[in-house]
């Protein structure tokens, strides 16, 4: 026999109660596990994603939809830059390292990036099967892409016009080819396809130099960008003549219909040469080109910001589920103390201390509080994993569900500090039990 | 043994108990018989240490309850006094082993199952170790109540009403426990109880009456 037997002999003993309580507890603790877990975690994703990346230079657009779509890949692009813009921009000297990037492909919802070889290394990607990408035709795959599409190292694919997995449009007559699998990093390479830029503008019929001098013929290619049968449905696919810029390095801005496309980037990932650069170098591109530069930490900090709200607003209501689970602990308690004050006296008889008789109480709620962190720890990962999974599916971000988030404890600890209150009116009540009125009374 | 010298109890301007004097040998037994009203269970809770009076002396054991307090006073009863009431109060939600466990457990002493096999096998309930409460007829519940009271081998064995509204048979038998039971660890017996139909198994009774003793 001990105080934690007789403590629990009085929860089972009122089952439907306890499990109300305990359920209400695990619910509000579970709410704000989820969001700690997802906030962390995205905010992790994100930053991990944008690391020595100081800007993005694009078409002038959204500063967030850029950020969003050249670097997370999770947006569609604000347009493309002609090349010789582009090429102002990273001869400048503030440019340290400038990557840059085709974009607008995708097969079977996984995002074609046409870029140098300097993307992965960014990320300090490299090869776990076969080789990175050398030529034109050649790609080297995420391992995601390659555990959910099945590709493997010499297989061919097509890639389908705009970027998502109901793109229907595909260049059907320019397979790719699959030359090596990148190591898992955690990061956005896991989910992309990679290859060259000329790889992209070949796909697309646009004339471009090579290291080896020749060029294409947009006629060769039989993919000009008349032929295309747009879905019009495709919110990745969205026209120029919209009002907005084309989401695919297939649809140069500024090009007469019925001329060949001109090859451009959508996107420049840029380091600075050094911190200076920062002070002058957006500024300069903002107001003296026809491009926009947006920071990936400022656009970042921007988002969660504006996701904060959201935040906050489910962190409270986790917060009134525990106060309310807390009340109704304090009911129970109360009611169950009026109902066994009998048994408290009797203790009292048999050399119960009154400190027993308070921690006796104490111990109860403490039991509840702790079921209710337990089960809230369960159901709030629980449901972490399986919000991670959708978002993994829709967004391509790695979320582990099951991994704890730091803060955790703490809340764990509050869950066990409102048991602690919850019960601790209820055992001074019992610590002030009267054994003679009450045995008398009985 | 017990021994209370000018004992006054007062509930505000009321005088309820005024006992002079109230000796008891170790191993005596002893009726306090007196109707409702009449201080006997305030007498009984005085001597468990339960409640203080306002006046006077009390030594139960050899031990000054004066002297006691908080904590002390609480393992003093734990150890040395066994108390049965009316309504037995076992405690619903543990089996009747565990009943049986909380008297050495809350008296901080060692929980031998042994003690609890050889209890109730003096009252022949051996087979009901496993049982609850309510699993229990009614004079089964006060042979526990009464194997809870001697589980520490308690110097003073205080009985409130043992016998209220049962016939004379399950009074009678109930009464032969106690004694029984108080026989077997040398304790003194004290029963408090307004029937008198027990009377003539005590040899010694004293009668209250608004809080004093008055000859029969």
């Amino acid at each position: 026999m001990n105080l934690l037997r007789l403590s629990a002999s009085y929860i089972r003993q009122r089952m439907l109660s306890t499990i109300l309580n305990v359920l209400v507890l695990a619910l509000g603790i579970a709410t704000i596990i989820v969001l700690l877990i997802l906030s962390t975690q995205v905010r992790d994703n994100l930053s991990n994603n944008s690391r020595g990346i100081d800007v993005v230079v694009g078409a002038k657009g959204s500063p967030m939809q850029l950020i969003l779509a050249a670097v997370y890949h999770i947006d569609a692009p604000s347009g493309n830059i002609p090349m010789d813009e582009a090429e102002r921009v990273m001869n400048d000297r503030a440019v340290g390292k400038a990557i840059p990037m085709a974009l607008g492909d995708s097969y079977q919802g996984f995002r074609i990036v046409g870029t140098t070889a300097e993307y992965p290394e960014h990320y300090e990607a490299a090869a776990g099967e076969g080789r990175l990408w050398e030529r034109e035709g050649e790609a080297t795959i995420g391992v995601r892409v390659a555990r959910e599409t099945g590709l493997s190292i010499g297989d061919t694919f097509e890639s389908s016009h705009g970027l998502t997995a109901a793109s229907g449009e595909t260049h059907d007559e320019e397979p790719i080819e699959v030359v090596g699998i990148l190591a898992e990093t955690g990061t956005v390479m896991d989910q992309l396809i990679l290859t060259s830029v000329e790889t992209v503008w070949h796909v697309h019929g646009i004339e471009h130099d090579h290291d080896d001098g020749h060029s294409h013929d947009d006629d060769e290619h039989a993919h000009e960008d008349d032929a295309h049968d747009h879905d019009e449905d495709d919110p990745d696919h969205v026209h120029e003549e919209d009002g907005d810029s084309d989401a695919s390095a297939s649809r140069p801005t500024g090009r007469q219909r019925g001329t060949p496309p001109e090859a451009e980037y959508t996107a420049i990932l840029i380091s600075y040469s050094s911190p200076m650069a920062a002070a002058v170098f957006p500024r300069w591109v903002n107001n003296e080109t026809d491009l926009q530069a947006a920071a990936p930490a400022y656009e970042t900090s921007r988002l969660f910001n504006m996701l904060g709200v959201g935040f906050d607003a489910l962190r409270v209501f986790g917060l009134v589920l525990i106060l309310a689970a807390l009340l109704s602990v304090f009911v129970a308690l109360i009611n169950a103390l009026k109902e066994r004050r009998y048994d408290l006296a009797m203790m009292r008889t048999l050399g119960a201390s009154r400190v027993k008789l308070m921690a006796h109480v104490l111990l109860e709620g403490q039991i509840l509080a702790g079921m209710g962190a337990v089960l809230g720890l369960v159901i709030g990962h629980g449901a972490a994993a399986i919000l991670a999974s959708a978002v993994q599916q829709s967004r391509g971000m790695a979320i582990d569900g099951f991994a704890f988030a730091p803060g955790e404890g703490w809340i764990i600890l509050l869950a066990l500090g409102a048991g602690l209150i919850a019960s601790l009116i209820p055992a001074i009540q019992a610590y002030k039990t009267d054994i003679s009125t009450t045995l008398a009374e009985g | 043994m017990i021994s209370l010298t000018d004992i006054k109890h007062r509930y505000g301007d009321d005088t309820v108990l005024d006992l002079p004097s109230l000796e008891a040998e170790q191993g005596s037994h002893h009726l306090i018989l007196g109707h409702s009203g009449s201080g006997k269970t305030t007498l009984l809770h005085i001597l468990a240490g339960l409640r203080k009076p306002s006046e006077g002396s009390v030594i139960v054991a050899d031990q000054e309850l004066e002297a006691l307090s908080g904590h002390s006073l609480d393992r003093f009863r734990g150890r040395n006094i066994g108390i049965v009431f009316q309504r037995m109060h076992l405690l619903a939600t543990l089996s009747i082993e565990d009943n049986l466990l909380m008297a050495p457990y809350l008296a901080d002493l060692s929980q031998g199952r042994d003690r609890i096999r050889e209890v109730l096998a003096t009252l022949d309930m051996e087979h009901k170790v496993s049982a609850f409460p309510h699993e229990l007829s009614h004079g089964q519940r006060q042979r526990i109540a009464i194997a809870r009271a001697v589980m520490n081998h308690p110097k003073v064995l205080l009985a409130d009403e043992p016998t209220a509204s049962l016939d004379d048979d399950r009074a009678e038998k109930v009464l032969a426990l106690l004694v029984d039971q108080a026989r077997a660890n040398n304790a003194t017996l004290v029963v408090a109880t307004h029937d008198r139909r027990i009377v003539d198994h005590f040899e010694h009774t004293l009668i209250l009456a608004d809080g004093r003793e008055v000859t029969a």
